[in-house]
């Protein structure tokens, strides 16, 4: 297989080497899927797990970034998440999941960070982390898109935890329900309910800055 | 649910696809060390230790519970053979979820778990299960003393007492006579996720509210928890007619667009291509931006596909006109996935 397909197989994101040297780096495990790699792993397998590891950072970076509404310690989280799941791949019943049950840790942890923030600014002791708009949207969003997220994760930020967590995953991260109730832990009708919950209060707070420009 | 309307669509291309190499080389570097150090197979030595802190909790909370609250009588009702479906275990075919979060969680994919919020809203009322947009039901205040005991444990996820609160007092098949449709869903609930899983009595329990409160709140959730479970059962049949169940129980439900889906994966695995292409249709009239019309097209093609080679090497031909036109006349609205959810876990 040439390099360039050994490259797209392994997604490589990033990173300082070249794809022919990482296809050397990684060998034969370039070739290997999830599961395959996740089972290595767990074995021991390290340049297995770093296989995976540049596999998905992506993923786990842009998940974390879009609940928090910002990349603060983002860094931190998915280094976490990813050493939780080093530490549990033996757990992992299903290693072709990996991608998803990373993606659970890494709502966890965030989710504990929100909550801590949570805590600590009704103590008065701190203050969430602010809605970091650069963080999230995109270049080539427009100033109305731009708007309207910033709207978004301001009314997000106010919501419970859960609530803001389910949401994101199913209207900004697009996931199907199953999926947001995987990722978020609970189960599927828990998972709805929080959705509802933050769709309607969204729906009663939010204010459309262009709304007659959309008419 | 109409209001979702007034709430303008994130589009993908609004949001910032973030690939920063230096972010993730740093991510690593602080990673490498202590992955390296610490093989996953060493770890694993340690698996019994937040199983044996889960015990030593639960054993605390039902010893509390027993000293504060004495069980109920024991009743003497006889157990009564139920029509059992051969169903394996549902849980075989999930991965395991991270255990070392700060809340044990059930299955995700379709329970009904009627844990209490932890955090409850305060600006919204208790949310209706399933029938979005039709019918809002304000939850019915009940006395504490009306609830049975099994009822209260596995309110607070505590399902192994649960079972063992339900079989002190009378077990299952003497509560599913006389249960109300939110204590059938807490059955289901029970048999689903207290250790080892009784998926028949699930199953009982999720089709008797469908059978005897097919108005009531739950029903439609019944339904779509009962397609998950066949579906992973392997009765695909079983599961599509369940999933139709919901549709008509709550058309305009939230899960509505995911179980049509599911029925046309049944009708494209059944080879059943008319009634997939019907389905599709309905598919593409009634959730014309749907996000899962590319994988429906896919498996329509396919099926369409697979079905010309056989005619053809039969010697006959295939004229399945239109089968992914109307699929196709909404593509421009394609709500793409965001670049790094491509790969999102799938069902």
């Amino acid at each position: 297989m040439p390099a360039a397909s050994r490259q797209g197989r392994l997604r490589l994101v990033g990173g300082t080497s070249s794809a022919r040297s990482e296809s050397e780096r990684f060998g034969a495990r370039a070739e290997l899927d999830d599961g395959q790699l996740a089972a290595l792993a767990r074995d021991g397998d390290s340049l297995a797990f770093e296989a995976l590891y540049r596999r998905h950072a992506t993923f786990a970076i842009n998940l974390a970034v879009r609940i928090q509404g910002n990349a603060t310690d983002v860094e931190d989280v998915v280094h976490d998440a990813f050493l939780r799941a080093h530490q549990r791949l033996a757990e992992l019943r299903d290693p072709a999941a990996f991608r998803s049950w990373l993606g659970s840790i890494v709502v966890r942890f965030v989710r504990t960070r929100l909550r801590r923030a949570r805590l600590l600014g009704s103590l008065r002791i701190g203050s969430a982390d602010p809605v970091d708009l650069d963080a999230i949207a995109s270049d080539e969003a427009s100033p109305d898109q731009r708007a309207e997220l910033a709207q978004i994760y301001a009314l997000l930020r106010t919501m419970p935890t859960d609530e803001r967590i389910a949401w994101t995953l199913r209207y900004v991260e697009r996931h199907r329900l199953e999926v947001v109730a995987e990722l978020a832990g609970c189960s599927l009708a828990t998972a709805k309910r929080r959705i509802q919950r933050g769709q309607r209060f969204l729906a009663e707070h939010f204010v459309s800055p262009f709304a007659e420009d959309r008419k | 649910m109409s209001d979702r309307k007034s709430i303008p669509e994130i589009e993908a291309s609004a949001l910032r696809a973030r690939r920063e190499g230096e972010s993730i080389e740093r991510i690593w570097q602080r990673l490498e060390p202590e992955v390296t150090s610490a093989p996953a197979r060493r770890s694993a030595a340690l698996w019994w230790a937040p199983a044996a802190a889960l015990i030593v909790f639960g054993s605390g909370v039902v010893v509390g519970a027993r000293w504060a609250q004495p069980p109920a009588v024991v009743g003497s009702v006889p157990l009564v053979a139920e029509p059992i479906a051969p169903v394996e275990p549902e849980q075989a075919a999930q991965p395991a979820a991270p255990s070392g979060g700060e809340e044990p969680s059930a299955p995700a994919d379709a329970g009904v778990k009627r844990s209490l919020e932890h955090a409850p809203a305060v600006h919204a009322p208790r949310a209706v299960l399933a029938a979005s947009g039709s019918t809002e039901v304000p939850a019915a205040p009940v006395a504490a003393a009306a609830t049975p005991e099994w009822q209260r444990l596995a309110n607070n996820g505590e399902w192994a007492a649960a079972r063992r609160a339900l079989d002190e007092q009378g077990g299952f098949d003497a509560a599913i006579e006389s249960a109300s449709a939110e204590q059938l869903m807490t059955l289901a609930d029970i048999a689903r996720f207290a250790k080892p899983v009784q998926s028949d009595r699930a199953l009982a329990a999720l089709r008797r509210v469908l059978a005897r409160f097919p108005g009531d709140p739950n029903a439609p959730v019944a339904a779509y928890t009962l397609g998950n479970m066949l579906d992973k059962a392997g009765d695909r049949a079983g599961a599509a007619q369940a999933f139709a169940a919901y549709r008509s129980l709550s058309p305009k439900g939230d899960f509505a667009e995911d179980a049509l889906a599911r029925e046309i994966e049944v009708a494209v695995e059944q080879g059943n291509l008319a009634l997939a292409k019907e389905l599709a249709d309905q598919y593409a009239r009634d959730f014309p931006r749907g996000r899962r019309r590319a994988e429906i097209r896919a498996e329509l093609a396919k099926l369409a596909g697979d079905a010309g080679a056989a005619l053809e090497a039969d010697g006959g031909a295939l004229d399945t006109p239109g089968v992914d036109d109307s699929l196709d006349e909404a593509e421009g609205d394609e709500p793409v996935p965001s670049a790094d959810a491509a790969g999102a876990p799938a069902r």
